[in-house]
């Protein structure tokens, strides 16, 4: 038990005996708390939404009324504005909820604070009562209802013989489902609430999935409605959602709950508050529950990501809990650049402060594992130690970007992604060419994407070798390229994100029209080529998915290659996912983690832990003109990468927001080379040259059991999941035992050559320690370890031993 | 008797039952027919309007001139496809290199007549739709007449064993008495709802012009002459799922209940109104249920369970646990001694119903089996199914003897008529009569404009009622084929 455990306990056991105490101490308490919120300043009061259009018989809107404190907290301060309808004839407001009375227009006046904000209300077609649409009124009760889950009906066999499309993909195959797949049963039109559907949901009789909704929820009345109006089918064109919001757009809160509200806009110009239809996930429910029915409720201080679902749509707010007067101190922390200015600023909105600046020795070692995946030499490390110039980290890095070995790190990544898996054919050499020649990220791409020709003799066409069809091809551009999963959207709307169907087949378009032949001069060379022809088809109902950007739009094909046509979509400097995906990617290679994270999972329920941080970094990228050696030495200068690893209070718990250094075990070739590195003995891999290390390697397939073992890529997938860096017993175990260490130990003969070279067996240990660890044993180290060193006919064993301890220890196997 | 089955035969437009025999091939059976065909051959043999009985279907006449026009683009001297060359005579005959494609006087094993009605697949002739109504019954004509090669042939001997869907069925027995309806003082009045569910129970007494559908919590009773509802009697137990009369006519049995709690089964003196059997303890609907005709047993489906319940105690005697799925139907031979039993999997078998041992287990249906019916000769059994088509079955050899694609989407319900015929309706929103071997007779008009759910035969000249989706019910009037909705 730590010191400062041992005081709360103590402090508790005070309280527990004497709680008049506990109480006086409580009231003085609730009386300093009156007095701070007391000096809250409202700053400004927003309502939501701004302006209100009501538009048929049963529409609705509610409204919501926030205001932001003068420290960027904010407040669902609804209940306590002052509400007030200037003209009562078009509408009436109850439960700050508007319906309406009659046409015409009016405004509504909410004043907190002092301050007032005015809404306009529009009412038309009053009158006007609409049907209810299976598609637009009853499908999203099943996605809220959460019927139609997978683990539910929405499993591909369903329950108990009933099944619903999984998110609601198939409107269409769910209303035969519930209506003529067993006629008779799950609805009963001549009495409607006595149709199975509605008893099950609410549980009126046995249901596995339990009470789904009660009866006087607007689900079983939107139900029982369309029920009663004969269960008909869509006919004519049905309005569809073609956007929808959340509010509040941000939320910070110190206690206490904010209500959200969904609207959805509709594609005939309509708007409807669907928050009663809507699903609401939190990311952190320890920080932030959010009830079914839109109530975000404060908890421990942390960050979560409100997520609301509605139809095919996804859209999420941050909301961020901070405890209740945390005050942090800040000075001495400075900002060398733009990184570090973005990861302040929402430290500061969390009130938590980043800690301490490493020192050199530190980051000498960090820095060179990420950027050459090589440990400092001995000279490299003295000489960095006394170096006394400006900008010595600066230089560092400068240095480092220029080394060979840099480029060697960043193929291998490249080569993991696009999934290399021969040497024929020159693909890897390609790939290492263009790095060395400094060549943009974008122009490669380009060039990968749009190539052509025979696998001998033009490299980039191997990329359309291992994946054969145009969905296939799709998914990994998207996930390589744009750092985004389309998967889902195969087989149903993606649950979590944006994707569609549609869009899935209608991105696959663009690869459609890639053929392959052999060469007829060397038939053992294929011949990638643009065929002019073919289509993807939508799987539901075999339409022809014209070719569409994903997320953007549909562009003109005429006569041109479709590959083309993506690639410069891809690569432009306005694309939204190009540059940031790339930036992100380079920013976990020096964190361990993306801003995005994982890397290549970008989507709506898994936003940015920092948009404004990603978003200059991606910029930067763009005006770099895809140079990654310019912005990896803005990266690798910050004082955010500079942080170290030991935490203070207030960052102890923070895992996404850079506060501090994080430890990360090196990967499987860094690791496997650093350790060649430090006992001077290579090993001989594939039929290369002794020295060739690992990260050299082309394929995956000239392995070890080593790089196996630390969960080196396959490149079966391109998932960044591939590459393996959790720890795991069976890689302890190579260590302590493994033929690796002790073999490299014994082979490179560096402790007796180091024996042999200085008289005082300390220098030796200090050798082998700025070796693996880059830095000299501390006092108590040394004493301990020459104590163990002092017989001298053991020497030499006792020093091997010292060294095999030094690469099992953590401090080698992570960067820190 | 033999004149009854001509006319009737006759009646039925061009394609006729196969047990009608028609009377020109009986040489020694009808000499007046053989006397006036004999004189009437030399001269008449071309001109004789083929449709009539006293034409003699042949091949160089009749036959012939229909392969030229469909089937010789293949089937010809040259492009013999499957070596079948049916330019002439002695090659149809012959058959292709899969052996014989006629077998005279029997349609039902003739390959040929088979493919063309796309009762069996390859449909023929190949892409093109099915040849007119009238030459598909002159092939079969021919076959049943003995493959006649001229006018002046005489006809072959048919020499396989019969197909089972080609034997002659039984007399009909006609119970004594008047027909069995209900008495004024049984019936209660027909409750009606503003909106009505889709027809879920319905069926026809045999031998009375009386049909009994299922609505909520009754049995209403409909006088098919005078086309209206003329009461009900009350099911208090929930919605009924099927309705069953038995072969006399004298008794209607329901089952259903009340989804997700309770299923009851019950049988009511269709004269007196009066409840004879109560039974069941389901915890769901009931599906599927029947009573044995000497009313000593009565079986139902709990979900995937099958009960036996002997009466009058009314008390579980047997639970078999042999399906895997909720029972959606099963029916009694008509004496009786066996069960046909199937699920929502496509499982079906067949039970001893003394032994509770399975005879067959029939295996073939893709998918939910809709309904079961068995032919009066307790022969045949059809099973129908979501997977879109009607089985018939030779029970006593465990063989499916034809599978037929019927409605597209799926078969809800299927019906046996005394003479071996079906009538199905389906998905497709259709009602459709089929002759005993499986060939389309009529699609019935006007087609419903939902899903067509139930349909039975009902009276003593075997009319057709259906009902749909959207609660409708039509009629049929024998040997019309245009439907009028009982509720016009």
């Amino acid at each position: 038990m730590s010191v400062r455990e041992f005081r709360v306990h103590e402090w508790s056991r005070h309280l527990g005996r004497d709680w008049r105490r506990a109480s006086a101490i409580w009231t003085v308490f609730l009386l300093w708390a009156v007095v701070a919120v007391a000096e809250d300043a409202v700053t400004e009061i927003r309502v939501f939404p701004d302006r209100v259009s009501l538009t048929d018989r049963q529409d609705k809107q509610r409204l919501i009324v926030q205001a932001r404190l003068h420290d960027g907290r904010t407040r669902d301060v609804t209940g306590q504005a002052q509400w007030r309808l200037l003209n009562r004839q078009p509408a009436r407001l109850t439960q700050h909820t508007l319906r309406p009375m009659a046409d015409g227009t009016t405004s509504l006046q909410i004043t907190y604070a002092g301050q007032t904000r005015s809404v306009p209300v529009e009412v038309k077609r009053s009158a006007v009562e609409l049907p209810v649409s299976f598609s637009r009124d009853v499908m999203p009760v099943f996605l809220r209802a959460g019927c139609n889950r997978g683990t539910c009906h929405g499993a591909s066999r369903g329950q108990r013989g009933f099944r619903l499309s999984v998110f609601g993909f198939d409107p269409d195959g769910d209303y035969h489902r519930l209506t003529r797949e067993f006629v008779g049963r799950r609805i009963n039109l001549a009495v409607p609430e006595e149709s199975l559907l509605l008893l099950k949901a609410t549980e009126e009789v046995a249901h596995g999935g339990g009470e789904r909704f009660t009866v006087d929820s607007e689900p079983y009345q939107t139900v029982l409605k369309w029920l009663e109006s004969g269960a008909a089918k869509d006919t004519g064109e049905v309005a569809r959602p073609v956007a929808v919001e959340i509010y509040p757009p941000e939320v910070v809160l110190d206690g206490g709950s904010q209500r959200f509200l969904v609207r959805a806009r509709y594609s005939d110009g309509t708007d409807r508050d669907v928050t009663a239809m809507t699903v609401f996930s939190s990311s952190n429910p320890t920080a932030a529950a959010i009830t079914a029915e839109g109530v975000l409720n404060a908890g421990k201080r942390g960050e979560s990501f409100v997520l609301a679902r509605f139809d095919s749509f996804s859209v999420g707010v941050p909301v961020i809990v901070i405890a209740a007067r945390t005050d942090v101190d800040w000075t001495g922390v400075t900002a060398h650049n733009y990184i570090d200015q973005r990861v302040q600023a929402k430290l500061k909105k969390l009130r938590v402060l980043p800690s301490a600046v490493c020192d050199d020795a530190t980051y000498l070692r960090r820095v060179s594992i990420d950027t050459i995946g090589l440990l400092p030499t001995r000279a490299e490390y003295h000489a960095f130690l006394a170096d006394s110039g400006p900008n010595k980290r600066r230089r560092l890095v400068e240095r480092l970007l220029q080394r060979p070995e840099f480029t060697d790190l960043w193929v291998a990544k490249w080569a993991e992604l696009l999934q290399i898996d021969r040497i024929k054919g020159g693909f890897f050499g390609w790939l290492a060419k263009n790095y060395n020649a400094n060549v943009g990220i974008d122009q490669m791409v380009r060039e990968l994407l749009t190539a052509e020709g025979g696998f001998f003799r033009d490299p980039p066409v191997q990329y359309f070798r291992r994946v054969g069809e145009p969905t296939k091809l799709a998914e990994n551009v998207a996930q390589v390229f744009m750092g985004t999963r389309i998967q889902c959207a195969r087989c149903h709307n993606h649950p979590f994100d944006r994707w569609t169907m549609d869009d899935y087949y209608s991105f696959a378009a663009f690869f459609a029209q890639l053929g392959s032949k052999r060469n007829w001069e060397d038939t053992r060379e294929l011949i990638v080529f643009d065929k002019g022809a073919g289509e993807v088809r939508h799987p539901q109902d075999q339409r022809v998915m014209p070719p569409k950007l994903l997320g953007g739009a549909v562009p003109q094909i005429q006569g041109r290659d479709r590959r083309a046509i993506l690639a410069e979509w891809l690569t432009a400097a306005d694309n939204p996912w190009f540059a940031s995906n790339l930036a992100n990617r380079i920013w976990a290679q020096y964190f361990g983690r993306g801003i995005v994270d994982p890397v290549d999972d970008v989507r709506v329920s898994n936003p940015p832990s920092n948009p404004a941080l990603l978003d200059a970094l991606s910029r930067h990228l763009v005006d770099y003109q895809f140079d990654f050696r310019r912005l990896i030495l803005d990266i690798a200068t910050s004082r955010t990468y500079q942080q170290s690893v030991t935490y203070n209070d207030s960052n102890r718990h923070d895992m996404a927001n850079f506060s501090h250094a994080s430890f990360r075990r090196l990967r499987a070739e860094v690791l496997h080379d650093c350790l060649c590195q430090v006992t001077d003995s290579p090993t001989r891999l594939g039929g290369f040259p002794l020295g060739t290390r690992a990260v050299q390697m082309p394929v995956a397939s000239m392995t070890t059991y080593f790089l196996e073992t630390f969960g080196r890529s396959d490149r079966e997938t391109v998932c960044t999941c591939e590459v393996d860096v959790e720890p795991s017993l069976s890689q302890a175990l190579h260590l302590i035992n493994g033929e690796t260490t002790w073999g490299k130990i014994r082979r490179g003969g560096l402790v007796t050559r180091l024996l042999a070279k200085y008289e005082d067996p300390r220098r030796v240990l200090e050798e082998l320690y700025i070796r693996c660890l880059t830095r000299k044993p501390t006092v108590s180290e040394m004493e301990d370890l020459a104590r163990l060193l002092e017989p001298v006919a053991a020497r030499e064993q006792v020093m091997e031993e010292i060294f095999w301890a030094l690469l099992n220890s953590k401090e080698f196997l992570f960067n820190h | 008797m033999k004149n009854t089955n001509r006319r009737v035969g006759i009646d039925l437009n061009a394609i006729r039952p196969m047990y009608v025999r028609a009377p020109v091939g009986h040489w020694k059976r009808q000499p007046v027919l053989t006397v006036f065909c004999l004189l009437g051959m030399g001269v008449m043999a071309g001109a004789v309007d083929p449709d009539t009985p006293a034409a003699r279907i042949n091949y160089r006449d009749h036959i012939r001139p229909i392969f030229a026009k469909h089937c010789f683009s293949c089937h010809g001297t040259v492009a013999g496809k499957a070596d079948l060359d049916l330019t002439r005579y002695s090659s149809t005959l012959a058959g292709g290199s899969s052996g014989k494609v006629l077998v005279s006087e029997d349609p039902a094993q003739s390959r040929l007549y088979l493919l063309v009605t796309h009762v069996e697949q390859p449909n023929m002739p190949r892409g093109q739709p099915r040849l007119p109504r009238a030459d598909l019954g002159r092939i079969r004509r021919w076959i049943e007449e003995g493959l006649r090669a001229t006018a002046m042939s005489r006809p072959l001997k048919g020499t396989a064993t019969r197909s089972v869907l080609s034997l002659d069925l039984p007399a009909v027995h006609r119970p004594a008495g008047a027909p069995h309806l209900p008495r004024k003082a049984a019936l209660q009045p027909a409750q009606t709802t503003p909106r009505s569910n889709a027809v879920i129970a319905l069926a026809g007494s045999p031998w009375a012009p009386l049909i009994a559908a299922g609505r909520p919590q009754q049995v209403v009773f409909f006088d098919a002459e005078k086309r209206r509802a003329i009461g009900s009697v009350p099911f208090p137990e929930g919605l009924p799922h099927l309705l069953k009369f038995t072969a006399d006519g004298q008794r209607l049995l329901a089952a259903g209940g009340s989804a997700g709690v309770a299923g009851r089964v019950v049988v009511w003196n269709v004269v007196t109104g009066k409840r004879e059997v109560e039974l069941g303890e389901a915890e769901d609907v009931i599906l599927a249920a029947d009573i044995n005709p000497n009313r000593t047993q009565v079986v139902l489906g709990d979900d995937r369970f099958l009960k036996v319940y002997r009466l009058p105690a009314a008390e579980l005697t047997a639970t078999v646990d042999r399906h895997t799925d909720w029972i959606f139907a099963m029916a009694y031979a008509p004496d009786g001694s066996k069960l046909a039993v199937a699920d929502r999997a496509g499982g079906l078998t067949v039970w001893d119903t003394e032994r509770w041992v399975t005879l067959e287990t029939l295996k073939g249906h893709q998918g939910a089996v809709t309904s079961l019916v068995w032919r009066r000769d307790g022969r045949v059994l059809a099973s129908a199914g979501e997977d879109g088509t009607i089985r018939l079955w030779d029970v006593s050899r465990g063989q499916r003897v034809r599978t037929w694609s019927a409605h597209e989407r799926g078969v809800l319900c299927i019906a046996f008529g005394r003479r071996g015929q079906l009538v199905s309706v389906g998905r497709d929103h259709n009602v459709c009569t089929w002759d005993p071997t499986g060939s389309l007779l009529d699609t019935l008009k006007p087609a419903f404009s939902d899903v067509a759910t139930r349909v039975a035969f009902f009276g003593e000249a075997e009319r057709v009622v259906a009902g749909d989706w959207t609660g409708r019910l039509r009629i049929w009037p024998a040997r019309e084929t245009t439907g009028q909705n009982l509720f016009p």
